[in-house]
């Protein structure tokens, strides 16, 4: 994912930010979508093989919900990566899962995964495994299982993350130091959220449009790509919501929203029907205008630069 | 003014030179400054600043002169512009214009004596890399010579008086920015150049979707930090040691390599040579390993990590955030600290 955008927020910071307490982004915000998520994974992995839908559902909707909180826990051990490789232009997951599927059925415990590509692992395989029948029952069983320990593992880290956030500034803090950065990891969250949901989540099936790429869309197999970019909108506004007063920010995001919601293509497979397609165009310019909102609103004061070595790539 | 057991304590701490050791400052960085203006600055040894001279864009990386105050300040690739500066008075000596037909890469290295300057480039119209050979005097351009592959970005003086190369392995053209036109047949090296010829060449033959961009050296030990280009799926090790007369060793860090998003942007050894360090701006973390062993020793976690060098025993740590981390402690300039540090 590139933050080409963000570079631009020096020259957007303009007036002073009244920032929320660090306090409710983890509280009110954080933390319980990391709750959602592990509880969602256990009961998918507590699931018999032909009873996977819907728990399947339940568990990537929370992450839909939780997936932008990139900072801390997920950052380690490739977790993030491990819990949903996408987007995946190679079809590493499909290369991947054929592999373990090909494997002797001793190989699929939970532990054996860890060690397995992370594009054969989460959510991405899982649904090939439970909508295409990709994958034998133990497999994916194990599979559920793999992803409800690292939603468990995540969630765990995040208490002594917690911590680190909120003593951003205090002697012994190298991680933050100062308040504010710790204010700019959750920006950093919010806007590549936006971003993401605005060119890859958007971008990738909408393709152009003498070349739309349904083909591409993030989970279509279980029909989630639009219920993926809803529940995301909704999480990243309750975000917003709690790092600063951002009204036009808001704006923008309930009327993403209402676009979202008067879609009727779960797999985003209209982007292939030119009449359909102009309204998920429209969606993708509005999280856009979201996205540029948040950082002139939100990012103004704080001073920094998102970006500046993590996307110049030298 | 710092009284003369101080100075002599810190000279031999550091080893800087004493011309040097009169600017007040061990360490050099580019920046971005909090109003969006560039500037080359000098670190003391606690992290202060102890110049700030500006830059007219984004640096990348500078060469300090080994005995004279002086550092080359390069634009960041596909550049073409170097500033010679007088770091004691901040004074602009000369400005390197790449010639026709090439493009720096952001790295150069003075020769040990001092009296030139090695720059990398990018002959752009066959892809073949270059190292410019410039007067340190009156700044003539007086040679160039293959670098021993495509895309040569940082360049090392070695304690013997040779040079280290990274020889990227990618090819790029000015007129397609940063886009990078050899990916699937891409071959990087790392080439040592004696006598103003590329002596060896060590390849990595298990990873050649591996760029090596960076570099450090302990000795005659080289250090290599990587640039993942192959598919986004595999994890593969970013740092390579190489030592005279052996093949290059790997380092990874088990189940966290993942986590450092295929891209180290620097690399280090500590000032007692124990310790390698690889920043991972993309990650937010460093890696710190055990030399000797090759075992991780330790991981530094910070949004935008970049900056590496060696700091009297230990290591200098700088970030996208204004941090500069020491093993003393931390603390945080206002300013935006480019990829790399120099240790002077």
């Amino acid at each position: 994912m590139r933050y080409r955008p963000l570079l631009s927020l020096a020259v957007a910071l303009l007036t002073a930010p009244a920032w929320a307490d660090l306090d409710a982004a983890i509280d009110t915000h954080t933390l319980p979508r990391m709750d959602a998520f592990a509880a969602a994974t256990a009961r998918l992995a507590e699931a018999e093989c032909d009873a996977m839908d819907h728990p399947f559902r339940e568990a990537a909707l929370a992450w839909a919900a939780a997936g932008h909180l990139t900072l801390g826990p997920v950052e380690e051990a490739g977790r993030g990566r491990a819990i949903l490789f996408w987007p995946d232009g190679r079809d590493a997951t499909g290369r991947g899962l054929r592999l373990l599927a090909g494997q002797d059925p001793a190989a699929w415990t939970p532990d054996a995964l860890t060690r397995a590509s992370v594009a054969a692992r989460g959510l991405g395989a899982l649904g090939r495994a439970i909508f295409e029948d990709a994958a034998p029952c133990p497999l994916t069983r194990a599979l559920a299982a793999d992803l409800a320990a690292s939603a468990a593992a995540l969630r765990a880290g995040w208490d002594g993350f917690a911590d680190t956030l909120r003593t951003a500034g205090a002697p012994g803090n190298t991680r933050y130091l100062a308040p504010e950065e710790a204010q700019a990891a959750f920006l950093t969250a919010l806007a590549s959220g936006l971003e993401h949901t605005a060119e890859q989540r958007l971008g990738r099936p909408l393709g152009s449009f003498d070349d739309p790429r349904p083909l591409r869309a993030e989970l279509r197999r279980s029909d989630l790509s639009l219920p993926i970019i809803i529940a995301a909108l909704e999480s990243l506004q309750d975000l917003a919501g709690t790092l600063a007063d951002a009204p036009r920010t808001d704006a923008a995001l309930d009327r993403a929203l209402s676009q979202a919601r008067a879609i009727d293509s779960p797999d985003l497979s209209a982007v292939a029907d030119p009449a359909a397609r102009a309204r998920i165009e429209a969606l993708q310019t509005t999280v856009r205008a979201a996205h540029r909102a948040a950082l002139q609103e939100i990012g103004a004061g704080l001073g920094i630069v998102p970006g500046f070595n993590s996307a110049d790539g030298d | 003014m710092p009284s003369r057991r101080a100075l002599l304590a810190g000279l031999a701490a550091s080893a800087v030179a004493p011309a040097w050791a009169a600017t007040g400052a061990t360490h050099l960085a580019a920046a971005r400054m909090s109003s969006g203006s560039y500037a080359l600055i000098g670190l003391t040894s606690v992290a202060d600043i102890a110049f700030r001279i500006p830059l007219p864009a984004r640096g990348h990386a500078a060469a300090a002169h080994p005995f004279r105050p002086q550092a080359v300040a390069f634009a960041r690739r596909p550049g073409t512009f170097g500033m010679v500066i007088d770091c004691g008075t901040g004074a602009v000596i000369a400005r390197l214009a790449a010639p026709a037909g090439r493009h720096f890469y952001g790295h150069g290295a003075y020769t040990a004596d001092g009296a030139h300057l090695l720059t990398t480039e990018n002959a752009f119209a066959t892809g073949e890399g270059r190292i410019g050979i410039w007067d340190s005097v009156d700044w003539r351009r007086v040679d160039e010579v293959p670098s021993g592959g495509i895309g040569p970005h940082e360049i090392l003086r070695l304690a013997s008086g040779r040079f280290a190369i990274a020889n990227g392995g990618i090819r790029t053209h000015p007129d397609r920015g940063r886009e990078k036109l050899n990916l699937d047949t891409m071959r990087p090296n790392l080439a040592y150049l004696r006598d103003g010829t590329v002596a060896d060449i060590v390849e990595l033959p298990a990873l050649r979707q591996a760029s090596i961009r960076h570099l450090a050296a302990a000795g005659d030990r080289v250090a290599m930090a990587l640039q993942w280009e192959g598919p986004e799926s595999r994890v593969t090790p970013l740092l390579a040691l190489h030592g005279p007369g052996a093949a290059a060793e790997l380092l990874d860090a088990g189940p966290e390599q993942a986590a450092l998003r295929g891209y180290a942007g620097s690399v280090a050894f500590s000032g007692d040579g124990r310790h390698v360090a690889i920043t991972a701006p993309r990650g937010g973390l460093a890696h710190i390993y055990h030399a000797a062993e090759g075992a991780l020793h330790e991981t530094v976690r910070r949004a935008e990590i970049c900056g590496v060098a060696p700091d009297a025993d230990g290591l200098m740590f700088t970030d996208g955030l204004g941090g500069v981390l020491r093993a003393a402690g931390a603390t945080r300039h206002p300013v935006a600290w480019d990829n790399h540090l120099v240790a002077l």
